[in-house]
């Protein structure tokens, strides 16, 4: 009877999948973020790479993978409160953070374990001099906006293992670095988010289940880059906010594969801001972007980002005539000399700064 | 046994690391941990529940559950039974779901 049993349960998966399967592995490359490994040809000048190059294909087209997934995951956070990939730490009441150690490291910046030396500390304010005055004499001003890690923002949310967040970590250290050795421009609103936080308690600044911050954090954030660029954005008590509970798919509850069992977050809008209207429009790759407000008269902004831009948008581009905006990894500086703009504002969440900044200066290399 | 773990952990270093002097730290670590305390890494960094949870059965795996399950009975008693056959299916499908899970791999923004 075991043997029986073996048997089909080895057997049985894939001419069921044949027939139950289709479209499922659809669902597994949306919440992966990437395409699956597609069936190989088998050709003689490729077979090295062929046997590997079917694993792969096997992997990602195995019989009930979503399902077999989606039970791991559940049964692993149940029984031992993790993950299944050691990218998502799950904190108290619903929150979710990001742990990673491949796409920044934001634990080590919550715990201050990557902080700069004093080399590297000069090095940066050295290649970001450099930038500034090379972008002025283009008659371009240069603004730098960091923000903060949500681990940190939402730090009594974090599970007690980690203890509270480091008092010295890199964030801080460049930003109080470059203040007192530079005349750079640099806008950090951890403060007024912290103020924002502590006025509205019953509005969140950044998705519990997303490693981002929200349209509202987003906005008190633009407000200071804006008034650090001249531009100025209503205060949130003048503002009307919105909620939409359950809407928002958090990026960090895809990844850990239980969209099933963590609700949905709440999203927020804020109305009566009076701007003025905008269109924007993408390459093919969403990478670039290009924004034009009704007019398109006034200042051109270069926006240099991560994704946390994303929320940024709508507040953020109206306030130009035209904006340029890219992600990091598509940036050339060429793209600066052809918008031609009159501020080149380079945006860097936390958990990227030693990505950015350590690689010279950003324009005029 | 003790010999042959010995010689499979402090051999497996010599695989594992890319020079001698490396090796040799990493040996005198495994040996007197007590001198190297001051680290950044914390323990459940490197040690997830997943794996204390496994050290019990590990342990009981290693005779002593079967010695006491032959001495009640149980074993002759379970063999061949809907009992065994249901506990080797769960065990089974555990196995397929985590080895599903290990190809699950995520990133936060779409990969071309």
């Amino acid at each position: 009877m075991l043997i029986a049993v073996f048997l089909a349960l080895i057997c049985l998966p894939v001419p069921l999948w044949a027939f139950l399967g289709k479209g499922s592995s659809l669902e597994t490359e949306k919440l992966e973020n990437r395409k699956l490994a597609e069936k190989p040809a088998f050709l003689m000048d490729k077979i090295d790479s062929y046997p590997s190059d079917w694993e792969d294909y096997f992997k990602d087209h195995l019989p009930f993978r979503s399902l077999l997934i989606e039970s791991y995951a559940t049964l692993t956070r149940a029984l031992f409160d993790r993950d299944i990939n050691g990218n998502v730490i799950f904190g108290k009441d619903g929150w979710l953070f990001y742990s990673t150690k491949k796409d920044g490291n934001c634990v080590a910046s919550y715990r201050g374990e990557d902080l700069f030396t004093q080399t590297e500390l000069r090095q940066i304010a050295v290649d970001l001099r450099k930038t500034r005055d090379n972008l002025k004499k283009k008659g371009i001003e240069f603004v730098l906006l960091i923000l903060p890690n949500k681990e940190r923002m939402y730090s009594e949310y974090m599970p007690d293992r980690f203890g509270e967040p480091a008092e010295e970590y890199a964030a801080l250290q460049l930003v109080q670095f470059l203040q007192a050795h530079t005349d750079l421009t640099v806008v950090y609103p951890y403060e007024e988010l912290m103020a924002a936080k502590a006025e509205y308690p019953d509005i969140t600044l950044y998705y519990k289940t997303d490693t981002h911050w929200n349209r509202i954090g987003s906005y008190i954030g633009t407000r200071a880059a804006a008034a650090a660029m001249g531009k100025e954005l209503p205060s949130l008590s003048d503002v009307t906010v919105t909620q939409d509970p359950e809407s928002y798919e958090g990026d960090l509850r895809r990844m850990a594969y239980l969209i099933n069992s963590i609700p949905m977050d709440t999203a927020y809008n804020i109305e009566g801001l009076g701007l003025p209207a905008f269109t924007w429009t993408t390459d093919e790759t969403g990478l670039v972007s290009y924004g034009v407000r009704s007019g398109s008269e006034g200042d051109v902004l270069f926006y240099k980002h991560d994704s946390y831009m994303e929320n940024t948008m709508d507040y953020l581009y109206p306030l130009f005539g035209r904006t340029y905006g890219t992600f990091h990894q598509a940036y050339d500086q060429k793209m600066v000399d052809e918008a031609r703009p009159d501020i080149f504002l380079l945006e860097i969440v936390e958990r990227y700064l030693h990505r950015e900044l350590l690689n010279g200066p950003v324009y005029g290399r | 046994f003790i010999y042959a773990f010995l010689v499979a952990v402090f051999g497996w270093v010599l695989f594992r690391v890319e020079d001698v002097s490396a090796a040799l730290n990493l040996m005198g670590r495994m040996l007197a941990p007590w001198r190297f305390t001051a680290t950044t890494v914390h323990l459940y960094d490197l040690v997830a529940p997943q794996i204390l949870w496994t050290l019990l059965p590990a342990v009981l795996g290693m005779g002593p559950l079967r010695l006491a399950a032959d001495r009640a009975g149980l074993t002759e008693r379970y063999r061949g039974s809907w009992a065994e056959v249901v506990y080797c299916t769960v065990l089974l499908l555990l196995c397929f779901a985590a080895l599903a899970a290990n190809t699950y791999n995520p990133f936060i923004y779409f990969r071309f």
